[in-house]
C-alpha cells in the first residue's frame, strides 16, 4: 500500500510539471462546448470539426502556436458561465469559442464582454446572442436571415403562395425562426393561412394535421428538429397531406431519415453548409481529410466549429501572432473579410459580430441529403 | 364525584366490518380504568375514537362535559387528553428531554417571530419550559438520562419516557394501550408502581387497554370487557374473572 | 452574551472577511464559484428543512426556484427591454411597466413563491401519505408548460434575457447567511423540535397536540420564499433564464447536497454544499488532456463526472448518513475534540 502511494505521488508531481511546461510562442484559446449533456451530440460533432481544423493549421503565421483548452458546459447555462470564467481568469485565454446553443452562449457572453475577452459562437443563431455587445461574433448566419431564406426560396423558386406555419412552441429555435419567416413571406406577397402550434414531447399531429387539411396551403413551413418533422411528415402522409415540407438546419441528421422513411422524401430545409457542393477551395480540403480522420462526411456542426477555429487563427495572425491582445483580436474577428471558410465565404459585420454569409438549400430525394442551391444574402 | 369520560353508544364501521358497536362507558375522575378483550375486539379503534384518530360512525364521547367527537386529535389534547401507543412511539432521534418538551407544544407561548428574531420572550419560556421539562423528568426519576437519545434507552425506560411526555401535555385524562406489552415480569412490576405514582402526584384520570390481566386486575378499579366490539361485561376485577361470558370470549365456547 | 455566541458572531465575520479579501484578490472564476455556493447553500438548507429536518419528501425546488427567477426577473427588467424582447405576443402592459430595484425585486419573488408554496401545501398536507413528492414533482413538470405557453408574462420559449447583473458575492452570501440565521434558530426552537417529532413519528406528534398541518405548512412555506429569493439571485447572476433551465436535475443537485451533508443537519448541508459545488469545478483537471511519463492521455469529456460519482458512493459507504448525519456542528464538540486529543497525548 505505502509503495503504491509513492508511486501515486511520484506520478502526480511529474504530472503537474509536464501538465505546466508549455509553448513560449503560443495564443490561449479557451473552447466552451456541451460534450456531456443534452445536446452533446452537437457538441462532439463541434469538437472533431475544431480538432481536425487544428491539425489542418496549428500555427498562426509568425509560427504561433495556438493552444486550444476544451471545457465542458453540459448544455447548461451555468456549465457555460462557470466554464468562460474559469477560461478567462485562470487559464488567461485570449479568444473563446463557444458555445453552441444561443442561451448557453448567452450566459456566457455577459462575463466575455465584461472581461474584454472576444467570444465567438459557432453555431448561435439567435439574433440576441451578439446584440447590443462589442465582444461577441458567431460564424453562422442568424435565424431572421434562414427563415427569410425559407420564404423567399418558397416564392420565388417553388412559386407558392400560401403557407402554413408549425411552431414548436417550447424551443426558441422554432419560435424564432417560424417569426422570420412570417414577416418575410407577407412582406414578399405571400399569405400564411395559418399557425399550428405543438411541443418537442408531441407524438401526436392529428390535430395540426385536420386543421392544416382544411385550410388547404401550398406548403407547410416547420422549423424543428429532425424528430418532430420525421414524425410528423410520417402521419401527415398518411392523412393524405401531401403539401411540401420546408424546415431549418434541425432538420439536418440521418435520423431524419431514418425514422421518416419514405415520408420525409421532398422535405427541402435551409443549412450551413453541404459537403458535396464545395463552396471554397478549403471545403473540399476539410471534407476530404473529415472523411479520412472519422470515416463520415462531415455535418454543419463540425463545419462551423472549424470555421470559428478557422476565423480565430486568421485573426491571431492578422493582430500579430502571439503578441496579440484580446481587443487586437476581437478587432480582426469582427473585420473578417471575404474569408474563405468550409462553410462559404464569410464576411463578419463589425458593428453587429453577425456572420454574412450564404446559406445552402438541401432536399430529401430517395433517403438522401442532396444539395439543391445556394443562396446568397 | 365527576365523570372524566363519557362514551355514550359509540359504534365505529369500516366498510361492512363494525370494529366498535355502540360502545357505552363511563369514567370517573381519579380512577384507572381498564378496558380488555381478545385480539381484535376493537379496543385500540376504541381508544382511537375517543382521541379522534377516527370520527365514529354514530355516537357521542363526552370529556368532562362536552361532546369532543368531530374535534382534531391536537385540540382533544389541549383540552387535557393525553395518550400512549400500543407499541412506542418516542421521536427516537430527539433527546429523552427534547421528547418531553414537544408536550409542551399546544400551550407554546412564543411565536415564530420570536424564534427567529431570539426575543426576550423566547429566551424566558424555552428557559421556562426546559425549567419544567426537567422537574417533570425528576418527579418521574428519568432526569439523569435528559440528554440521551430516545432511541438509546432499554425498553421499559423507554415507556416511562412515553408516558412521562404524555404527562408533559398536562393532562386530566391519560389513555395507556397496552402499557404492559413487550415486558418481562419485572418490568410489568416497576411500571404498575410507575403508573400509580403518576396517577397520584398528577392527579389523573388513567384509561388503560390491556392483553396482561394480572396486570389489569391489580391496577383497575373498574374494568370492561370487550368482544368483537359489544361491551360485554363492566364491573370490579372480581366480578370481571367470575363472569362467563368474559371466561367464554377469552377461552373460547366450550360447549360447542 | 457567551463564549459560544461570540464565536459564532466572529466566524461569521471571518467568513465576509475571507470574502471580502477575495473580491479583491482571488479570481473571477474563483469569486463565481463562491457566489454559486451561496445561493445553493440558501437553496439546500431551506430544501433540507422540509426535507431532512420535517422529513416531507418533497421535489419542490425547481419548480420554486423558477418561480422567483421568474418574478424577479420580470421585476428589474427595465419597460424598454421587455418591449423589445416580446416580438412574438406583446406583453401584459402593467407587467411591462413594472419595474423596481433588486432588492424589493427579490423580496416580491420570495413572497410569491412563498404564496405558491401555501396554495401547494395547503390540499397536499391535510392529507396522510406521500402525495407531496408526486405533486411537487408534477409541479415543476407543470411550470415549464406554464412557462412555455404563458407568451404575454413569460416570453414563452424565448425566455427573458439581458437581465441586469445585480447579484454580487455580497448578496448571495448576505441572503445565505440570513437564511442559515432563521432556519437554524426555527431548527432549534420549539418549531424545530415539533417538525422532527412530525419527521420521526406523525402520530406520536398528533398524540402530543402538535398541530401538524400547520407545522409542516410553516417548514415548507419557509423553505419556498428561501428558494424562490435564491432562485431571483441565480437569474440576476445568470442574466438570461428561459423554461428549460431549471429542469428537475437542480433539484438532484440539490437531493444530492443534502444526502451527503447528512439530512437534517444544516451545517452539514453547508459543508457538502461546498464539497459538491466545488468538486465538480476542482474535477475538471481530469477532463484535461495529460502527459504522465510521455504518455498523452486524452481529454474524456465526462470523466469528472464518472469520478465524482465514485466520490458520492465512497461517502455513502462510509458515512452512510451523511458527512454529519443529523448532528450538528457545535463549539462544544470541538472542544471536547481537542481536549480529548490532548489526553491522549499526555
Amino acid at each position: 500500500m505505502k509503495r503504491f502511494l509513492n508511486i501515486l505521488a511520484v506520478a502526480l508531481v511529474s504530472f503537474m510539471f509536464m501538465a505546466t511546461s508549455s509553448y513560449s510562442k503560443e495564443v490561449k484559446v479557451g473552447v466552451v462546448l456541451p460534450m456531456t449533456g443534452l445536446v452533446a451530440a452537437f457538441g462532439q460533432s463541434a469538437w472533431k470539426g475544431i480538432e481536425l481544423a487544428q491539425s489542418m493549421e496549428p500555427t498562426a503565421k509568425d509560427g504561433t502556436k495556438i493552444h486550444l483548452t476544451l471545457l465542458d458546459n453540459k448544455g447548461t447555462k451555468v456549465g457555460t458561465a462557470n466554464a468562460v470564467s474559469k477560461l478567462i481568469s485562470s487559464n488567461h485565454v485570449k479568444t473563446l469559442i463557444g458555445a453552441i446553443t444561443s442561451s448557453d452562449t448567452m450566459a456566457g457572453a455577459p462575463i466575455a464582454e465584461r472581461h474584454h475577452i472576444p467570444m465567438i459562437s459557432s453555431s448561435a443563431t439567435n439574433p440576441l446572442v451578439t446584440k447590443g455587445t462589442k465582444y461577441i461574433s458567431r460564424a453562422c448566419f442568424i435565424d431572421p436571415f434562414q427563415g427569410a431564406v425559407a420564404a423567399k426560396y418558397v416564392y420565388n423558386n417553388l412559386h407558392k403562395k400560401t403557407a402554413t406555419v408549425m411552431i414548436e412552441r417550447d424551443q426558441d429555435y422554432s419560435v424564432g425562426l417560424a417569426h422570420a419567416f412570417i414577416k418575410a413571406f407577407k412582406k414578399l406577397g405571400g399569405k400564411v393561412v395559418s399557425v399550428a402550434f405543438f411541443q418537442s414531447t408531441d407524438q401526436d399531429y392529428s390535430a395540426q394535421i385536420s386543421t392544416i387539411k382544411a385550410k388547404n396551403p401550398e406548403v407547410i413551413y416547420m422549423p424543428s428538429y429532425y424528430q418532430e418533422i420525421a414524425l410528423f411528415c410520417r402521419q401527415a402522409r398518411q392523412y393524405g397531406l401531401n403539401q411540401p415540407v420546408l424546415a431549418g438546419d434541425g432538420a439536418e441528421a440521418d435520423a431524419l431519415i431514418k425514422i421518416g422513411g419514405k415520408a420525409v422524401n421532398g422535405v427541402t430545409f435551409t443549412t450551413h453548409f453541404d459537403p458535396h457542393a464545395a463552396a471554397t477551395p478549403l471545403t473540399t480540403k476539410f471534407v476530404n481529410l473529415y472523411n479520412k480522420k472519422y470515416k463520415q462526411n462531415p455535418d454543419a456542426m463540425a463545419a462551423l466549429g472549424a470555421d470559428a477555429y478557422f476565423i480565430v487563427l486568421n485573426a491571431v495572425s492578422k493582430a500579430g501572432g502571439y503578441k496579440a491582445t484580446p481587443k487586437k483580436i476581437n478587432y480582426y474577428i469582427r473585420h473578417t473579410k471575404n474569408f474563405k471558410g468550409v462553410t462559404g465565404v464569410i464576411n463578419i459585420n463589425p458593428k453587429t459580430g453577425n456572420a454574412i454569409k450564404s446559406a445552402v438549400i438541401r432536399k430529401v430525394v430517395n433517403g438522401k441529403f442532396v444539395y439543391v442551391t445556394t443562396v446568397n444574402p | 364525584m365527576n365523570i372524566a369520560l363519557k362514551c355514550d353508544k359509540i359504534t365505529m364501521k369500516f366498510g361492512g366490518l363494525t370494529a366498535v358497536n355502540e360502545f357505552s362507558a363511563e369514567i370517573r375522575e381519579h380512577m384507572i380504568f381498564g378496558l380488555i378483550g381478545p385480539n381484535g375486539a376493537g379496543k385500540t379503534t376504541a381508544f382511537n375514537v375517543i382521541t379522534g384518530n377516527l370520527k365514529p360512525t354514530s355516537g357521542d364521547v363526552n370529556f368532562f362535559g362536552k361532546s369532543i367527537v368531530g374535534l382534531k386529535p391536537y385540540k382533544i389534547v389541549s383540552m387535557g387528553m393525553a395518550r400512549t401507543f400500543q407499541n412506542i412511539r418516542l421521536f427516537s432521534n430527539l433527546t429523552v428531554l427534547e421528547n418531553i418538551l414537544t408536550g409542551f407544544h399546544h400551550k407554546l407561548q412564543y411565536n415564530i417571530v420570536d424564534t427567529v428574531l431570539r426575543t426576550p420572550r423566547y429566551y424566558k419560556h424555552e428557559k421556562e419550559m426546559r425549567n419544567t421539562a426537567r422537574e417533570l423528568l425528576k418527579s418521574v426519576g428519568l432526569l439523569d438520562k435528559a440528554d440521551l437519545k430516545a432511541s438509546g434507552l432499554p425498553y421499559g425506560e423507554r415507556r416511562e419516557v412515553e408516558i412521562a411526555r404524555a404527562l408533559a401535555t398536562g393532562p386530566k385524562l391519560l389513555l395507556l394501550d397496552e402499557p404492559a406489552a413487550g415486558m418481562n415480569p419485572q418490568e410489568t412490576l416497576n411500571l404498575m408502581y410507575f403508573i400509580q405514582e403518576v396517577k397520584e402526584s398528577f392527579n389523573l384520570t388513567v384509561f388503560l387497554i390491556e392483553h396482561d390481566m394480572k396486570f389489569v386486575m391489580n391496577l383497575c378499579e373498574t374494568i370492561a370487557v370487550l368482544d368483537h366490539g359489544v361491551k360485554i361485561a363492566e364491573g370490579n376485577p372480581e366480578e370481571i374473572q367470575k363472569n362467563p361470558d368474559v371466561i367464554r370470549a377469552y377461552l373460547g365456547d366450550i360447549d360447542a | 452574551m457567551n463564549k459560544k455566541t461570540i464565536l459564532t458572531v466572529l466566524s461569521v465575520v471571518l467568513l465576509f472577511l475571507f470574502l471580502w479579501y477575495g473580491d479583491g484578490h482571488l479570481s473571477t472564476y474563483a469569486m463565481r464559484i463562491w457566489e454559486e455556493v451561496g445561493i445553493f447553500l440558501m437553496l439546500a438548507a431551506s430544501y433540507n428543512l422540509i426535507n431532512g429536518v420535517t422529513g416531507q419528501f418533497s421535489l419542490e425546488p425547481n419548480g420554486f426556484v423558477a418561480i422567483g427567477a421568474y418574478v424577479t426577473a420580470i421585476l428589474i427588467l427595465t419597460p424598454a427591454q421587455k418591449e423589445a424582447m416580446f416580438i412574438i405576443t406583446p406583453m401584459v402592459p402593467w407587467l411591462q411597466n413594472l419595474h423596481m430595484s433588486f432588492f424589493p425585486a427579490l423580496i416580491i419573488g420570495g413572497l410569491v413563491t412563498a404564496f405558491v408554496g401555501f396554495l401547494l401545501g395547503f390540499p397536499v398536507f391535510r392529507v396522510r401519505g406521500d402525495y407531496l413528492a408526486i405533486v411537487t414533482l408534477g409541479f415543476g413538470l407543470t411550470i415549464r408548460v406554464v412557462s412555455n405557453n404563458t407568451v404575454p408574462i413569460t416570453n414563452g420559449a424565448l425566455g427573458l434575457k439581458g437581465l441586469p447583473t445585480y447579484t454580487t458575492i455580497w448578496w448571495c452570501w448576505g441572503w445565505a447567511v440570513f437564511a442559515m440565521i432563521v432556519i437554524m434558530r426555527m431548527v432549534n426552537s420549539e418549531f424545530g423540535r415539533a417538525m422532527k417529532a412530525v419527521r420521526d413519528d406523525e402520530d406520536a406528534a398528533i398524540a402530543m397536540g402538535i398541530n401538524t398541518f400547520w407545522i409542516k405548512m410553516t417548514a415548507f412555506i419557509t423553505a419556498a420564499f428561501f428558494e424562490g429569493v435564491g432562485g431571483g439571485l441565480l437569474a440576476s447572476l445568470i442574466t438570461i433564464i428561459s423554461p428549460t433551465m431549471f429542469t428537475f436535475f437542480l433539484t438532484f443537485e440539490l437531493l444530492i447536497i443534502i444526502v451527503v451533508g447528512g439530512l437534517g443537519s444544516m451545517t452539514g448541508t453547508a459543508l457538502a454544499t461546498i464539497v459538491v459545488i466545488w468538486g465538480s469545478e476542482i474535477l475538471r483537471v481530469v477532463e484535461q488532456p495529460m502527459d504522465i511519463f510521455g504518455l498523452h492521455i486524452p481529454g474524456i469529456p465526462g470523466m469528472r463526472m464518472v469520478v465524482f460519482s465514485v466520490l458520492l458512493i465512497l461517502i455513502m459507504i462510509f458515512a452512510r448518513e451523511g458527512i454529519m448525519g443529523q448532528k450538528e456542528f457545535s463549539w462544544d464538540s470541538l472542544f471536547n475534540f481537542f481536549k480529548k486529543n490532548k489526553v491522549a497525548q499526555k
